[in-house]
């Protein structure tokens, strides 16, 4: 099945719509509940990637999510996304980051490797300053969405809310 | 089998092309197609523009950026070969990109036929520096092997004949490189076997790189494009908004010749991304105007090579005129007589685009001068040479060079290894040390790149900290020899220019640094690292002030959000002596300092909302400043302007809420915060908008500030009133402006991804 998605890219388009879509619904649920952490796509498809992204202040392992995050108060703010179910070898992620207005505040890429023998999880961090930029100069508050994509097939939105 | 009906389709597509081009004759550029070959030698440009490479994982330290061949090959044991090949697009200048083609001449085939991969890289990688390990120096990529997007743009299979043309269909990236919605950085494309590690012998293809002895051989692109027009204008009256613009020359073959425009328009500022016109598809306005793309209105269509459109009742829109005090937004699509429109196949933020105001009251009719792209939110004032270029530096890795009379690219967009958040200084030819006119930017992974700002081309690039980690987020302060000079100034000892930077690396609150860069090489001059025997340094946000007179370069720093480690520095920009030469605890400070005229004091605001005025005479740790103001809002936004040629100077800043005019007179403990040329003036809103840093300059009685609900506002020096705005766009954050005095204009970024340039005063 692994192989049948990296070799068949509609195939892994349809999965990566149907994960988005339930990643949306699941994200805002948890958010209602003051969550910040959900499980993007849970595998509607045994084996098919998947994500469980948190948001941080910090990139230590277990940090503790956050749905919510006063700007003057952080320095940075860290998308920490445990990637499931990958294939061996190398894989690309990009990170979206748009502002309430709907406008793309910053996009990041960044490559990442799954090692021979592994199961396919790896947990990659996303940090995004606060702290000094323009977010904190101009309050760029309200509730941000987050896209996150894998290996260039979009895997799901998250919000976060930033206060001042 | 794909690439052959391809390579056929275009063969047909010429041929009828080089026909119409006979008969339609060189006026119409329509689609267009041009092959960019490499040359044997890179231009003038240490970076990666048209660089080609290969990199071997049996030997993941070698570099083979000079080579004659490109290697491809799979085998087990992790001994795979991969090629890395990317092109100079800067020929293109504006175009929606229609198919693009890349093509590697193969001299020996493999043993048996194999399947290869086209990707996407997502690093920037040096030439002369790249190999399996690394991408720059010892910059290693995020993965072995080459950073890449990690989705196969298209596979092209090798057969086993040598001497024989193997093509990849690349347009989608291309598409993204050079004007999707949200351009992206061009670092180039991958070459890979499909199916690495598979062989216990090496099997694989041999390319001719752009250093072999046969030119036709060398790697090319082929790019289908369409130009968009040139020189768009705006010009607001009463109910009527006047277009006009001009058709680019041909820089290609025409395959299919230009015929006209298709124009939409929209209310609230913008034209969204949604709004994309599908080739083929043949658009007219109907009356009432109901025919739309997504959410705007087709308001013109020409298929005669129109070059104006006056929206207007007695104009050429009697349907849907505009009506007044509303601002629209226009896209103009150059489209060819197939209906090819100068879109990459998604929204293209490289279509031209203005924005006008038409009203009754001639005092409020305005339109932009123009409006350029920058992929993301873009909030830093741009570099500039007044009347010559405009520098935009943008957080979507990339610079572009703007023309400030017509927004027309000086240079095409140049990648860089990250995000830039911070303004460039650009020094004009003949007024530095390097020879170039020249613009210095600073990215967030700790590169600095010093740019020919009449062509593009890096003169240099350089890591001052050999760390990723220390980024910059601010921009780079440049001491200048000939300033130095022309001021008759002679402390500087120095014999080149200075460039200075402060790093942004945020998992230290102790141990960032300054450096000091010798302009013509990047070499550094000279650094200061915080912590051990020297003052902690938390994160350095904001672009480092020139003090000529006092011969200093003060740099501003947060301070872990207290005051018990220093905040404002003053450092000495020799080679020799002392390094630090004051500093004092502030607390946190985001932005730069502002010198008065006679650089006598030194006004800078804190994030906790607190004005300071600094003797700059102060010397050692623990200065104290001359006086302060607690503004009583939450933070000072952005650096002072400071009015007068002597004591008492007027200061304007910007809070979160207000933009306020105080006074000091030196020696005083305390602002003056009432009386006459004193203000506050908070902004407009049910929750009053946060304005940008204040600019103007001593002479002009306005004084301008972008706010967060869409407006730029002019207001009275004097005071305060507000006398003019010019509403952008809903729901934008405008970002700091910078003004071209040659030409009168305001240019300033957005969070909606565009720069604005406006006429003053309003």
């Amino acid at each position: 099945m692994k192989s049948k998605l990296h070799s068949d890219g509609n195939s892994l388009r349809k999965i990566s719509r149907r994960l988005a879509a339930a990643t949306l619904f699941a994200g805002c649920a948890m958010l209602a509940f003051g969550c910040g952490q959900y499980q993007a796509g849970t595998p509607t498809v045994p084996g098919s990637p998947a994500a469980a992204v948190s948001f941080c202040q910090n990139s230590q392992a277990g940090c503790a999510p956050n749905g919510s995050f006063q700007v003057s108060g952080t320095r940075t703010m860290n998308v920490v996304i445990e990637w499931q179910n990958l294939t061996v070898g190398a894989h690309s992620q990009k990170v979206t980051f748009v502002l309430p207005s709907g406008d793309e505040y910053q996009a990041f890429e960044q490559s990442f490797e799954v090692p021979d023998g592994t199961s396919g999880s790896v947990t990659t961090t996303q940090s995004l300053q606060v702290a000094g930029t323009w977010i904190a100069q101009r309050q760029l508050t309200g509730m941000w969405q987050v896209n996150f994509f894998l290996d260039g097939a979009p895997m799901g939105t998250q919000s976060v809310q930033l206060t001042q | 089998m794909r690439n052959e009906r391809k390579i056929r389709r275009f063969a047909k597509v010429t041929c009828l092309a080089l026909g119409a081009l006979l008969i339609a004759g060189p006026i119409a550029v329509g689609r267009e197609r041009k092959i960019l070959q490499k040359k044997s030698t890179a231009p003038a440009d240490p970076q990666t523009r048209a660089a080609d490479a290969w990199i071997d994982q049996a030997n993941t330290g070698t570099n083979h950026g000079t080579d004659a061949t490109l290697q491809v090959s799979s085998q087990t044991g992790n001994k795979n070969q991969r090629a890395l090949v990317e092109f100079d697009l800067s020929s293109l200048t504006n175009s929606g990109i229609k198919l693009a083609t890349l093509s590697l001449f193969m001299t020996t085939a493999p043993s048996a036929s194999r399947t290869y991969q086209a990707r996407r890289m997502t690093s920037l990688w040096k030439e002369s520096d790249v190999t399996w390990a690394n991408r720059i120096s010892t910059f290693a990529w995020g993965t072995a092997g080459g950073d890449n997007d990690g989705l196969t743009t298209q596979t092209a299979t090798t057969g086993t004949a040598n001497n024989t043309t193997i093509s990849w269909d690349v347009t989608a990236a291309v598409q993204q490189w050079f004007g999707a919605n949200t351009p992206i950085a061009n670092y180039g494309t991958m070459i890979l076997d499909a199916n690495e590690n598979n062989l216990l012998a090496a099997v694989g293809a041999v390319f001719a790189s752009k250093e072999a002895t046969t030119e036709a051989n060398r790697p090319s692109l082929t790019v289908e494009f369409v130009q968009n027009v040139q020189a768009l204008t705006a010009t607001a009256g009463t109910a009527q908004v006047k277009l006009s613009w001009s058709y680019p020359s041909a820089i290609g073959t025409v395959l299919s010749a230009t015929n006209g425009v298709l124009i939409v328009r929209q209310s609230g500022g913008t034209v969204p991304s949604t709004v994309v016109p599908t080739d083929g598809t043949v658009y007219s306005r109907n009356a009432g105007c109901t025919n739309v793309i997504s959410t705007a209105t087709v308001v013109f269509v020409s298929s005669s090579l129109a070059t104006s459109f006056n929206d207007s009742a007695a104009g050429d829109n009697a349907d849907c005129p505009p009506a007044n005090d509303t601002v629209y937004a226009y896209k103009v699509f150059a489209k060819d007589a197939a209906n090819n429109y100068t879109e990459s196949g998604a929204s293209s933020q490289f279509v031209p685009f203005t924005a006008a105001n038409p009203s009754a009251t001639v005092t409020s009719q305005w339109s932009t001068k123009w409006v350029a792209p920058t992929g993301v939110t873009n909030l830093a004032a741009p570099g500039i040479s007044p009347g010559n270029v405009v520098v935009l530096p943008t957080n979507s890795n990339i610079i572009t060079g703007i023309q400030p009379a017509n927004g027309t690219f000086v240079f095409t967009p140049f990648s860089t290894a990250a995000g830039i958040s911070g303004r460039p200084p650009v020094l004009d030819l003949g007024f530095n040390s390097i020879g170039f006119g020249v613009s210095y930017t600073a990215d967030a992974q700790g590169f600095v790149y010093a740019t020919d700002i009449a062509t593009g081309n890096l003169l240099w690039m350089t890591n001052p900290t050999g760390s990723t980690a220390n980024g910059f987020l601010g921009g780079a302060g440049t001491f200048v020899v000939s300033t130095e000079n022309n001021l008759g100034l002679s402390a500087y000892t120095r014999t080149t220019d200075l460039v200075i930077l402060g790093t942004n690396n945020t998992t230290t609150t102790t141990a960032n640094q300054v450096d000091g860069l010798d302009g013509n090489t990047g070499t550094v001059a000279w650094s200061y690292v915080g912590g051990g025997t020297n003052s902690n340094m938390d994160i350095v946000t904001s672009t480092p002030l020139v003090d000529y007179a006092n011969n200093a370069v003060w740099v501003t720093s947060h301070s872990n959000g207290g005051t018990t480690q220093p905040s404002l520095w003053k450092f000495n920009p020799n080679n020799t002596g002392t390094r630090l030469l004051a500093s004092a605890n502030l607390n946190n400070i985001s932005n730069s300092a502002s010198l008065s005229y006679g650089a006598d004091l030194l006004f800078v605001g804190n994030d906790s909302g607190t004005l300071y005025a600094v003797n700059t005479s102060i010397s050692g740790a623990g200065a104290t400043a001359a006086a302060s103001l607690a503004t009583g809002d939450t933070q000072v936004i952005g650096s002072p302007l400071i009015y007068g040629k002597s004591s008492p100077y007027t200061v304007i800043i910007s809070t979160a809420t207000k933009v306020r005019a105080v006074k000091y007179t030196k020696g005083s403990a305390t602002f003056t915060t009432t009386g006459t040329g004193t203000w506050t003036t908070t902004m407009p809103g049910t929750t009053a908008c946060t304005p940008s840093s204040p600019i103007g300059y001593d002479g002009l009685s306005t004084v301008y500030v972008g706010c967060t609900d869409g407006t730029i506002y002019q207001l009275d020096v004097t005071t305060g009133a507000i006398t003019g705005s010019r509403f952008v766009r809903n729901a934008t954050t405008l970002g700091d402006a910078t003004i071209d005095v040659t030409l009168s204009l305001l240019i300033f970024g957005t969070s909606s991804s565009r720069v604005y340039a406006m006429s003053f005063p309003f």
